[in-house]
């Protein structure tokens, strides 16, 4: 469950869009030990999602509780654990993050409202139907948070937990990361359309959608999105648009489509690093496009890599 | 007392000791209230009864997340086929928690039909076979001396299966004649033979899932034929056979197996096979339920009880 002292923490000392910078490099950091063949687990690095899991570690209130996806790294990032204690729980230490007895997929940071991470796709959201019920039985002025994808709500649990979250009127903000990817498949090559609008609506969910993949956006829409569930008691649906950045496009000629797919299911992105952060991933879909034209970006992003390298040659010294 | 009654008490006797529960399932809190498996739940200070749609998954995931978050639950099911919808929660879900915790309890409680008559899809029983492929405690109680200690088990904390037979609801549960040595543990209840018996004939029936009925068939025949026999009655999934009834079994002329359940995982199929390596030079006899085609069409599906086969 979150502590005050946690939400203080991610509100207090940086803006959303210096968080979320943050974010990015460590991840580009992360990225570097990956290329090097650092780490025995898979890792799904998540450059492009940072403005998300900025914007929910702003939402989050005392007592919330957060069930989260494979694809949890900007979100552990976000809440405030450190690359260090992340790079040691990916390296399996005791010291890790959580005591290097969950890796990567299945993640969790309770002292920080990180319940419960699953690696099963559509698996964490019924879960959370039951973390937000707790919170109902237990009178509790929390919530509950979900983070799923566009590949996930493809699962019948999506429509289950809607059904289920509606009935007993549980306090669930389900967030939609929708990059419209599916391991290498894209949408338009893997199924018909969904409008989550109205299925999401069929069940008389409450339905939100970001206005565009920007950190403000984020923060805005998850905010909105539990103002609505505390004070209606009821489950919210955010969708929220974004790529998932890193130029790993592979070039496929035997593609039925004849195009390129996109492999980041696992694995590192090789051309990324931290000191080439700003050419390689910082491209014109970047979300974080905006916030880099502010006029103290340069200098924020140069003390960020200072703090990041000296942070991490520390951590590997130890490995 | 009838079975479901005496089930429903114990359950009932378990809600009460949490200051918030939540107990749910389809039709628990309408109609007969699962033939009144469910009845009075809504009584019980602190307890949520909540009638939920048709989402079984979603059913078994939920319990894991109240238990997540510290609320003792209960998910009732009409038909332990109705489960397999959330195996991935009990497998997957599971996985991920179990080396947490200490948690409040998580019961999945299911009927296991096993009448025969509704056809092949209801026809699933194999509550072992459920407990070993999500390694979760399961609980199947027969006796009257079992339910208790079942249910009572069930509620010990962390996700639990108790599995109950609709066969068994209206009847009168077995108990223990007021001459018969009667001891518990854990995981099984022993019904000693008669005081009174002095026979070099020794019998030792090991019966597991809903078979209690059957092996009492047994014991009342071969006590007539001169045995001494002692029932080893199990009401939770174990894996092997401990010093207790390994001490049991030593002195027998005779060893009988029974399992109700259907192949696969079957517990009783474990405890053969011990049973044949502990003691090379004892008979032992199975009594299982073999007849595949037989659930494949609605049928009187039970376990034929051959007691000459049984008794030699």
């Amino acid at each position: 469950m979150i502590a005050e002292s946690v939400v203080t923490e991610v509100t207090g000392v940086l803006s959303p869009g210096q968080r979320a910078i943050r974010i990015r490099c460590q991840q580009a950091a992360l990225n570097e030990l990956y290329c090097q063949g650092y780490f025995k687990v898979p890792i799904h690095l998540a450059f492009g999602h940072e403005p998300v899991a900025v914007a929910l570690a702003h939402a989050v209130e005392p007592g919330d509780q957060v069930v989260l996806s494979h694809r949890n790294l900007h979100y552990q990032l976000g809440f405030g654990a450190s690359l260090s204690d992340v790079v040691k729980e990916f390296l399996l230490q005791e010291d890790g993050l959580a005591n290097g007895r969950y890796g990567s997929m299945n993640l969790i940071n309770p002292n920080q409202g990180i319940v419960y991470t699953s690696s099963i796709l559509g698996n964490n959201l019924s879960v959370a139907v039951g973390v937000a019920l707790s919170q109902v039985v237990r009178n509790s002025s929390a919530c509950a948070w979900v983070v799923t994808g566009d590949g996930a709500i493809e699962e019948g649990a999506f429509a289950e937990s809607l059904l289920l979250s509606r009935t007993v009127n549980a306090p669930l903000i389900t967030v939609i990361e929708d990059n419209g990817w599916s391991l290498a498949t894209s949408i338009e090559e893997r199924r018909s359309p969904i409008n989550i609008k109205e299925l999401v609506g069929a069940y008389g969910v409450r339905y939100l959608e970001a206005k565009d993949k920007s950190v403000e956006a984020c923060v805005e829409i998850l905010a909105e999105a539990r103002s609505i569930a505390m004070g209606q008691q009821t489950p919210v649906v955010v969708h929220v648009p974004l790529d998932t950045l890193g130029g790993r496009w592979v070039d496929d000629s035997n593609a039925i489509s004849g195009r390129r797919f996109i492999n980041y299911h696992a694995g590192p992105a090789k051309d990324i690093t931290l000191d080439g952060i700003e050419e390689t991933i910082f491209a014109s879909e970047d979300p974080l496009g905006t916030t880099l034209a502010e006029p103290w970006a340069a200098a924020f992003i140069e003390d960020t890599k200072s703090n990041i390298r000296m942070e991490l040659a520390w951590t590997t010294s130890l490995k | 007392m009838d079975y479901v009654t005496q089930v429903n008490e114990a359950l009932r006797a378990e809600l009460a000791k949490f200051e918030a529960s939540v107990v749910y399932g389809q039709n628990i809190n309408a109609g007969s209230r699962l033939g009144g498996l469910a009845a009075g739940m809504s009584d019980i200070s602190g307890c949520r009864v909540l009638n939920t749609p048709n989402v079984e998954n979603s059913l078994v995931g939920m319990g894991f997340g109240l238990m997540l978050s510290g609320t003792p639950s209960m998910f009732l099911m009409k038909q332990q086929d109705f489960v397999l919808l959330g195996v991935d929660h009990l497998v997957n879900t599971w996985n991920a928690l179990r080396s947490r915790g200490p948690f409040v309890p998580f019961v999945i409680g299911m009927i296991v039909v096993d009448s025969g008559w509704e056809g092949p899809q209801s026809s699933f029983n194999n509550t072992s076979g459920l407990a070993n492929l999500a390694r979760i405690p399961a609980y199947f109680p027969t006796g009257a001396a079992e339910i208790p200690l079942a249910v009572t088990g069930a509620f010990k904390g962390g996700p639990a299966i108790l599995a109950v037979s609709q066969r068994l609801f209206k009847q009168e549960p077995i108990v223990a004649g007021s001459n018969v040595d009667l001891s518990i543990s854990d995981s099984y209840v022993v019904y000693g033979s008669e005081a009174d018996s002095a026979t070099a004939l020794q019998l030792v029936i090991l019966c597991s899932n809903f078979s209690l009925e059957y092996a009492w068939i047994v014991r009342e025949s071969a006590m007539k034929r001169g045995y001494a026999v002692s029932v080893i009655n199990y009401f939770r999934h174990e894996e092997s056979l401990d010093n207790s009834i390994v001490d049991r079994c030593t002195s027998a002329t005779r060893i009988v197996v029974f399992d109700d359940g259907k192949p696969g995982s079957r517990k009783g199929t474990s405890l053969n096979d011990a049973l044949r390596v502990t003691f090379p030079e004892i008979p032992v006899v199975t009594m299982f339920r073999n007849d595949v085609e037989r659930w494949g069409s609605p049928s009187a599906d039970r376990l034929e009880v051959d007691v000459d086969a049984a008794i030699g």
